[in-house]
């Protein structure tokens, strides 16, 4: 039974629940009320405390229930989530310290790891995008976006 | 009504309209025949694009994009026994079954032309009414309005796949969300952590691409590739049969009625249209058996269904600002961030717009028609494109649509975290598409339940001081208990 915390439905419940107090933490020196009506900390506060109710429920419900039907473990794809994310943090540095070009074709050729190793597609895609969000952003659409820059912020 | 219809008509055949009608549809289309991309990745990913274009032209384009994908998605459905959106999955169980027996391309034909019979029911439903509801709407207290959103936004967490606790999880968090910047009743900063950046809150856009972009492309790069049924679709192997043309015209009108309804109830959505529409169709058959093995009614049904609820999903989402469906919540999103206000108010103040976007549904359902009959190769062919390259083509759009927002990188970081949470809540199976809904309404929601109060005084009884609201706020405490107890009733009967 105490193995159904690892279920689907017991870490998803825990992870609403670690929401639910995260949002009630930071948000617990807000006002209730004004005067005649509802202050700022109402909604967050009132909707909190349904998140962290909510949460325990369906947790609970799990690791109680005498039934193993709705009882499920994730299959998370590492891989595929690490990389997506990182290329995500990726993209930032790179539009960053490089502009937005060589941040689309680094993050392209990067990307692409997710699905297996270097493929020539990636190559072709990352051209191909580079190519396309040039003349889609930059040209089209006129925005003020760096495209390219030295590495040191100009 | 018959001037602002042409008005309508004018404004949505200038060029520029006509054009990102053409261009909406298509690209609609386009994710609707890839399974794994559904219209709410594909309006997120673009939604950056339609803030440079006119108002007129951005909503033409999200709408064309949105009821496109319903034409598009059956067309995996028959050939992949993969449903291009979740509208479509029902049509799967007929429809794959009649592409094994060498008939896919009657399969394709006739869904689309019961996809543009529904569609054109849908409307006909959404000119005649809308109007008449937003000027209802008009007098509508404080109290029944809150009432409304809360009937809405329950109904639309309890009716998605899945625990429906987990939908009312999801609902909340939604509006949590939308807590996040300054509140512009008391000034006072809620969850911006010191930085100015967050002040406007979140946007839209990062939510939609974090939870439909990021998140649902973590699950899908290594999915197992499907087979595709592969068959020669000429336009002579398309048409049905003699008998079969006699027994579409029932499944088509029952599957648009039943759509027509059910789209406009906010927050209840096209798959539940077009499911129900299937148990339907078997329940009143004479041969309930042959349904699953190919019956052509199987996908008549839910194909006209989805249509149609495609488009009554634009009467609550037009005339009282509440989406009836996630991917209406970000054309709500798109709506005010081009500084239109969504609402009652929005048809008489802005009649060239909603008379276009009317007149562009007709324009968008006629090329759909042209796209899926005549052009039907072209989709057969993009199915086999793989979606291990396909996403190299996405990602970038969602990074680079991000940034361009306000060129902030700390968004591409917000989207980051946004996609972290969602891909972990979707492997532990809590639907995304209800905190859509909710995120967008949850500023309206506050601000009218605020004005609630301060008229009843704080009083809890003022919320029931009409009949409609009282009726709605109980009906929603119901609907609500059941969701929490269901799981538990079923286990002890």
């Amino acid at each position: 039974m105490g193995r159904r915390v690892f279920s689907g439905n017991g870490l998803g419940g825990l992870l609403v629940v670690a929401i639910g107090f995260f949002f009630y933490i930071y948000g617990n020196h807000l006002q209730f009320y004004e005067e005649n009506t509802i202050g700022a900390g109402y909604m967050p506060m009132s909707l909190t405390t349904i998140l962290v109710v909510l949460g325990m429920i369906i947790c609970l419900q799990t690791i109680f229930s005498s039934s193993e039907r709705n009882v499920f473990y994730p299959r998370i794809d590492w891989r595929s989530f690490f990389i997506i994310i990182s290329a995500l943090a990726l993209f930032s540095l790179l539009i960053s310290f490089f502009g937005l070009l060589p941040g689309v074709f680094f993050t392209v050729l990067y990307a692409s790891l997710a699905a297996g190793p270097l493929r020539w597609v990636a190559f072709w895609a990352a051209i191909a995008m580079t190519v396309i969000i040039w003349f889609v952003f930059g040209f089209g659409l006129g925005l003020t976006i760096p495209m390219l820059k030295n590495g040191v912020g100009f | 009504m018959l001037a602002n219809m042409l008005l309508g008509l004018e404004n949505a055949t200038s060029i520029t309209n006509l054009f990102y009608c053409f261009v909406g549809v298509s690209v609609g289309t386009f994710i609707g025949v890839l399974p794994g991309i559904g219209p709410l990745a594909a309006v997120s990913v673009l939604m950056p694009l339609t803030f440079y274009m006119e108002p007129m032209a951005a909503l033409v384009m999200i709408a064309g994009i949105y009821y496109g994908a319903e034409y598009g998605g059956s067309t995996a459905s028959i050939l992949l026994n993969l449903p291009g959106t979740a509208a479509n999955a029902v049509t799967c169980l007929d429809g794959y079954p009649m592409a094994l027996q060498g008939r896919a391309a009657v399969a394709l034909f006739v869904t689309t032309i019961a996809s543009f019979a529904g569609g054109v029911g849908g409307i006909l439903v959404l000119t005649l009414f809308t109007p008449a509801i937003a000027e209802i709407a008009l007098s509508l207290k404080a109290t029944e309005y809150v009432a409304i959103m809360v009937l809405g936004l329950i109904s639309a967490g309890v009716v998605t796949q899945g625990s429906p606790l987990k939908g009312l999880v999801m609902i909340v968090l939604g509006l949590l969300l939308s807590t996040v910047g300054i509140d512009l009743q008391t000034g006072a900063s809620r969850y911006t952590f010191g930085t100015f950046v967050l002040y406007d809150g979140i946007s839209v856009v990062i939510i939609a691409m974090g939870l439909f972009g990021i998140a649902e492309m973590i699950g899908a790069i290594r999915g197992k590739s499907p087979s595709l049924a592969t068959q020669a679709v000429s336009m002579r192997s398309m048409l049905p049969r003699r008998d079969e043309v006699k027994l579409l015209g029932g499944p088509a009108l029952r599957g648009g009625i039943i759509g027509t309804f059910v789209g406009a109830l906010p927050g209840a959505g096209v798959t539940l249209a077009a499911f129900m529409a299937y148990a339907f169709e078997k329940k009143i058959s004479k041969d309930p058996n042959k349904f699953g093995k190919g019956a052509i009614e199987g996908i008549t049904a839910p194909e006209s269904a989805n249509n149609a609820a495609a488009q009554t999903a634009f009467i609550p989402t037009l005339s009282l600002g509440i989406p009836g469906s996630p991917t209406m919540a970000l054309l709500l999103g798109a709506m005010m961030i081009h500084g239109i206000t969504p609402g009652p108010l929005f048809i008489s103040e802005k009649p060239e717009i909603f008379w276009g976007l009317i007149a562009s549904f007709w324009i968008g359902n006629i090329l759909l028609l042209i796209l899926n009959i005549p052009l039907i190769g072209i989709w057969v062919w993009v199915l086999r494109v793989p979606y291990q390259a396909l996403y190299l083509f996405i990602f970038p759009l969602i990074c680079v649509g991000v940034f361009s927002l306000r060129n902030e990188v700390f968004d591409v970081v917000t989207v980051l975290v946004v996609g972290v949470f969602g891909y972990f809540l979707r492997q532990f199976k809590f639907e995304p598409a209800p905190l859509m809904i909710s995120f967008v309404l949850g500023p309206m929601l506050e601000e009218n339940f605020r004005r609630a109060v301060l008229i009843g005084r704080g009083e809890i009884s003022y919320f029931f001081n009409s009949t409609l609201s009282s009726t709605l706020l109980i009906l929603t405490l119901l609907i609500a208990l059941w969701a929490i107890f269901a799981p538990a009733l079923k286990r002890h009967m």
